[in-house]
């Protein structure tokens, strides 16, 4: 069969356009280009973090569609069409978001640069469990490792985090 | 007011927060490193003729590229910058690359063309220690002796009742801060180069690059907070040469940002030792004999080799009174990597081997291990481990009683074992030296300024790498002063615009910010209330939030205060206090914990996961619980990692983990769910030395709890690090642990 | 050596099997396929470099889907992610181990990701022990049109990544009386490759006799493998009169799992004879 280069989509250099924070932006890169990259790099948007670049971290765990995805591991042709939303994008003018502020409140940071991930990750369990348990907490931040706090903090701040927003709604 | 928040946080949880491998500059490089294939090996030539035809390449550096001197260490400056003859493991640079991008620096890297005749590899301290080894450095491959000796060893073991001898392997761990080494270096306008790259101690970074590039440290700035962590291994100088060498060279910034595997390769790591010790009792069961020899491996250069041997040498019979102690210690170089600080210092290592004698010899006579540790504890007139006086407390008691408290209760609460699993309970308790100790230069110094703006500026050289130094000063300056934080404006990690205040390690930190204060706060006031009586002309001034205030009334704001007048400036140096008696690198402040821990063993796997994790501290007042619990609760896992899961695994001096896949540090799944501290905040009365560090006492008595409580639930006694589920389920199964622990029909295995 | 830079790698999206297929034909061995690249990425990461082509086949959502068939098997597309898999309400009645062994692997944002059919084609994924124990199959679309094959045939000896074959799903037959039996143990608790994995599959009568019974070991670098021979020799046999001690000497021996730096060959092999020894203990 012939292969029709236009409906099978080939791209070298590739324009992806896509919604990053609720602002539609466009980007020239190599598709295969580390989404990662592209936001810290193309974008400037730095707060999405890179340590190990194998998804064995989670430093740069971000929404793509409402779902937590590790930046490093996706490509740029990845983010066509697609919605996704960073640290930057949690606390829009200048209001933090429940999460942000428990772990203001909690200490479930030291260094921060876990952080913007692990915000991420506990947005993303909260958005679908009101009330999680240990299990259900332990289970959504697996994938995110913290050298600073011992975890303690960051769990209190999860809990912390699901009574505000409880109370909120 | 001890649960402030720390006043860096509302950026890092919203991201905004710039760290210094975010920042880029206009027209900015990007760097790589070429580093040594080999462990060891000879040079016979670097050709970087492909590497320059590469398009987008903008310089490339080797040895010949130096202007100054090649060579770089903060006590001995052993290691080349870039290599020229010989490389002495796999880290060791040979030249570095300034590319348009990343990935044509990573070409380049690929196009250097170094022809290495390799050498015999030295990969364990036996082989370097061979008389038939080659010398990897002129005077041998023995960076280091130390030793101590009390009483007389012989005799003392004659007359013991019981003696354990036995040697403890304690492993090669990372550090693993989440942000890899990196930054951007700068070169200015006027010829000065600035470099934002994350240190323990701008100052010495600027000192050690000056004496590498030949230039003057007036020209250098070091801009070095904040930082993703550091935990001791940031404190060396890593990417900074090689970025300031490029940005001379191309006259452009550039920016280095190592990615994990890199890191892992070129980074210090905390000291592999292995650690004999013998240690008897009398017939009461009074530790009268302890012998220790430290074998450490410390790699390819010296860093702070030494200084980590002596304070594992001084802590040797940590917090216990033996009237006869032997402890010899040697730090061997070989092609291992390189070792360096890590939080705890040698504490950790030599931590768990003593505390594993203590529980050996109460096994041995039967003694219960709160019995012999109560009996054998210091007190507070005790002298210090070396002899030497130090500040009284009775901080080892103290934190005994407590986890002793603890310990029962957890032991005597009859838990229920889930099938194939077994309980055990543990603890550990153990001192540890703040500072430098003696004989070291440990200055330490800070500034109040009250500037034009109405602002109190306090500043110091201290760098903010995550363990909370700015919420420590924010509170102690406002409680000491009197003053909001809003009236503060704190300054660090810049030495364009701060005082020396020494590094940031060895838990000093919190412990200078509160003894400057003590010496800053006199004066400042004195000169503020002065010119607020004399704009005023009014009494009983004092300060407080805002501005000056008399009699519980709001006189004048510290804007008024300043305005259109010269700032006013109180500065102060001094030197981290030190014991009386003249013993070399001695301490005098020490912290001491006591934990508790509880783990589960898994009778099919051999594995070990803790349940339980406590922590009690005695450290002085808690400046900031937020703050004090982080530490704590943070060390404690990160020496559970240390216990059971940590190991940079080296073969033939190529590292096998290469990345946190293999090389693992905690998982949220792997540390209790809720982990508990308890500070002793109390001191003697006359102590005036105020609030310690607790940025490492966290770490240091967690692996031998652990240890304990393995052998309350199995009957094993590790003496291996990390504890590894092989050998703990041989053990289970040649103890018939296995068969006997479980239901009457046990056909398994 | 040459002195210029690698070719830049070309992406194709095609919307259908068929395109994708003429894609490969053209492109051949310098062309593959790609899902959710999880696994790929990584790889490059660690230095295998990407081809100068690569065909994503996510934009056919065909492939990703998971539906009951008539004949009462579960049929799951290969391109649906982990995460899917493991909150799916139909997987969660049908095959709830299935579910607990995804929820082993790596961590949720990757799951989100990374597909079934990928951590299939990874070898030694997670998910196929209990696959192999629950008798799946797999089905590609070849050059010969759809083929389908055992998992079992697969691991052994398919041709057909080699060939250019789509996985395009993964049918779980029906089979609701059985019990089964996951387990993964790697060096940390979670978020971890496996050091040793084993799944079980047994149908056990009224009277206590095994009627059917799978075994699979798996773990590190080991392709998971069914444990042929001590199934055969279980087989029929009352529970109770199971010498345990024999079959683990067995599995110990039959499974053959390898070690690395990390765990020995004998630790991983005791490992997964106690897992499974101890699973069927707790049946009798
Ligand atoms: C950080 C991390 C942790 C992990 N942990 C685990 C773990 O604990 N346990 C475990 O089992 N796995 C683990 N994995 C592997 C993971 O399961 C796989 O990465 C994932 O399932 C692969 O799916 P993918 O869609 O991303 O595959 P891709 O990366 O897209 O592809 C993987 C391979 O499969 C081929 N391929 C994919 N789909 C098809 C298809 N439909 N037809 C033909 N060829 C195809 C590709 O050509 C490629 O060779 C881990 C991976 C990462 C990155």
């Amino acid at each position: 069969m012939e292969v029709n280069h236009q409906t099978a989509g080939r791209a070298e250099v590739l324009s992806v356009s896509f919604h990053l924070n609720g602002e539609l932006v466009q980007v020239n890169t190599s598709p295969v280009a580390r989404v990662v990259d592209v936001l810290r790099d193309e974008l400037d948007q730095t707060g999405t973090k890179l340590s190990c670049g194998i998804g064995r971290c989670g430093a740069c765990s971000i929404l793509v569609n409402g779902k937590l995805t590790v930046s490093c591991l996706l490509l740029a042709y990845q983010l066509d069409g697609a919605s996704v939303t960073t640290i930057e994008g949690l606390s829009g003018q200048g209001e933090m978001d429940p999460v942000q502020e428990a772990f203001l409140e909690e200490g479930g940071f030291q260094c921060g640069y876990c952080t913007p991930g692990m915000v991420m990750a506990v947005k993303s369990l909260l958005d679908s469990n009101h009330e999680p348990d240990q299990h259900a907490i332990q289970g959504a931040l697996a994938g995110n490792l913290c050298r600073c706090t011992g975890y303690g903090g960051i769990i209190r701040s999860v809990q912390c985090a699901a009574a505000k927003r409880n109370a909120v709604r | 007011m001890k649960r402030n928040r720390r006043p860096d946080g509302k950026e890092k949880v919203t991201g905004a927060l710039k760290y210094l491998t975010d920042l880029s500059f206009p027209n900015m490089l990007y760097g790589k490193i070429a580093r040594s294939p080999f462990p060891h090996a000879r040079i016979l030539s670097i050709s970087t003729e492909k590497a320059r035809q590469l398009p987008g390449v903008q310089a490339i550096v080797t040895h010949e590229d130096i202007p100054g001197l090649n060579g770089f260490g903060i006590v001995t400056p052993d290691q080349p910058v870039l290599c020229k003859d010989i490389v002495r493991y796999v880290g060791d640079a040979v030249a570095a690359v300034a590319a348009d991008s990343i990935d044509i620096a990573k070409r380049a890297i690929e196009l250097i063309d170094v022809q290495y005749e390799p050498l015999p590899v030295l990969d364990s301290t036996e082989k370097a220690l061979d008389p038939s080894a080659p010398f990897l450095h002129p005077d041998g491959n023995v960076l280091h002796r130390a030793g101590f000796q009390k009483g007389d060893i012989e005799e003392a073991f004659s007359k013991c009742r019981a003696v354990i001898e036995e040697t403890y392997h304690v492993p090669r761990q990372l550090h693993a801060y989440m942000e890899t080494e990196g930054g951007v270096i700068v070169p200015e306008k006027n010829g000065t180069l600035t470099v934002y790259v994350g240190t323990q101690h701008g100052f010495k970074d600027r000192f050690q690059l000056a004496r590498i590039l030949g230039m003057p440290e007036s020209d250098i700035r070091i801009v070095s907070s904040p930082m993703g962590g550091s935990f001791g291994g940031k404190d060396e100088l890593n990417i900074q040469p090689y970025g300031a060498l490029l940005a001379l060279a191309t006259g452009r910034p550039v920016k280095i940002h190592q990615t994990r595997q890199e890191s892992m390769r070129s980074s210090i790591k905390r000291h592999p030792m292995a650690i004999t010790m013998k240690t008897g009792v009398d017939e009461a069961g009074k530790l009268i004999a302890h012998q220790t020899v430290i074998v450490a491996d410390t790699g390819a250069y010296s860093t702070l080799g030494p200084a980590i041997l002596d304070f594992a040498v001084e802590h040797a019979a940590g917090p216990y009174i033996i009237p006869a102690v032997h402890t010899q210690g040697i730090s061997v170089f070989t092609n291992n990597g390189v070792s360096g600080e890590f939080r705890g210092f040698g504490g950790n290592q030599i931590t768990f081997a003593l505390e594993g004698q203590i529980d050996r010899l109460a096994a041995a006579i039967g003694m219960d291990g709160l019995e012999i540790r109560r009996l054998n504890l210091r007190r507070e007139q005790d002298a210090g481990p070396l002899g030497q006086r130090i500040a009284e407390t009775n901080g080892a008691l103290d934190v005994f009683e407590s986890a002793a408290a603890l310990y029962r209760e957890k032991k005597s609460a009859s838990l229920q074992e889930r099938p194939w699993k077994k309980i055990g309970t543990g603890m550990a308790v153990t001192m540890h030296g703040g500072g430098l100790g003696f004989g070291r230069m440990d200055p330490a110094g800070g500034r109040l300024t009250l500037k034009g703006n109405g602002k109190i500026e306090i500043s110091f050289g201290f760098e903010e790498a995550g363990q909370g130094i700015l919420a420590v000063i924010e509170t102690i300056t406002t409680e000491q002063l009197g003053c909001a934080k809003e009236d503060l404006s704190i300054v660090i990690g810049d030495t364009a615009v701060v005082p020396s205040s020494g590094s940031t390690t060895a838990s000093r930190g919190t412990s200078m910010v509160w003894h400057s204060l003590q010496r800053l706060k006199k004066p400042f006031i004195a000169q503020l209330l002065k010119r607020a009586s004399l704009l005023t002309g009014k009494e009983r001034l004092s300060l407080g939030e805002g501005g000056i205030w008399s009699d519980g009334e709001f006189l004048l704001s510290y804007k008024d205060l300043a305005c259109g007048q010269a700032e006013i400036v109180a500065e102060t140096e001094f030197d981290f206090p030190v014991s009386p008696d003249p013993i070399d690198s001695a301490h005098f402040l020490y912290t001491y914990s006591g934990v508790v821990v509880q783990v589960e063993a898994d009778l099919l796997t051999g594995k070990i996961k803790v349940t339980d994790l406590h922590q009690t501290v005695s450290a002085g007042p808690m400046v900031n619980e937020m703050g004090f619990v982080g530490q704590i609760e943070g060390g404690g896992v990160m020496a559970l990692g240390y216990t059971l899961l940590e190991d940079v695994v080296m073969k033939d001096s190529q590292y096998v983990t290469e990345n946190l896949d293999t090389y693992l540090i905690p998982g949220i799944m792997d540390v209790p769910f809720q982990l508990s501290v308890e500070p002793i905040e109390a001191l003697p009365e006359q102590d005036h030395f105020g609030p310690r560090g607790v940025g490492e006492i966290g770490t240091v008595a967690v692996a031998p709890a652990i240890a304990s409580a393995i052998y309350d639930a199995l009957g094993l006694q590790v003496n291996q690090l990390p504890v590894h589920p092989e050998t703990v389920l041989k053990s289970i199964e040649e103890r018939g642990v296995f068969h006997g622990g479980q239901s009457s029909n046990s056909g398994a295995s | 050596m040459d002195v210029s830079m690698p070719v830049q790698t070309v992406v194709w999206r095609p919307g259908t099997l068929e395109e994708a297929r003429s894609l490969k034909r053209e492109y051949n061995e310098e062309a593959r396929f790609i899902a959710g690249g999880t696994l790929m990425q990584m790889q490059r990461e660690q230095g295998i470099p990407f081809p100068p082509y690569l065909i994503s086949l996510e934009k056919m959502r065909e492939l990703s889907d998971i539906e009951e068939t008539v004949d009462g098997a579960v049929r799951i597309g290969a391109l649906t992610d982990l995460e899917t898999c493991r909150t799916h309400p139909l997987l969660k009645k049908r095959c709830p181990a299935l579910q607990e062994a995804i929820g082993t692997i790596s961590s949720p944002a990757v799951r989100n990701r990374g597909t079934i059919g990928g951590n299939i084609l990874y070898g030694v994924g997670d998910v196929i022990p209990i696959l192999l124990a629950m008798n799946a199959r797999l089905s590609w679309f070849s050059e010969d049109g759809i083929r389908s094959e055992s998992l079992s045939d697969y691991v052994t000896d398919s041709v057909m990544p080699l060939s250019g074959a789509i996985l395009t799903d993964v049918t779980i037959p029906s089979q609701s009386e059985a019990h089964c039996f996951f387990r993964k143990i790697g060096r940390r608790e979670t978020f971890i490759a496996s050091v040793v994995t084993v799944a079980m599959q047994a149908m056990v009568s009224d009277q206590g006799f095994i009627q059917s019974i799978r075994l699979v070991a798996g773990g590190g670098v080991n392709t998971p493998r069914r444990l042929v021979k001590c199934e055969e020799w279980l087989s029929g046999k009352r529970l109770s009169d199971v010498q345990l001690t024999e079959l683990s000497v067995m599995i110990k021996e039959e499974s053959a799992l390898i070690g690395d730096a990390f765990a020995s060959a004998e630790y991983r092999r005791t490992v997964a004879a106690h897992l499974l020894v101890a699973e069927l203990q707790s049946l009798q």
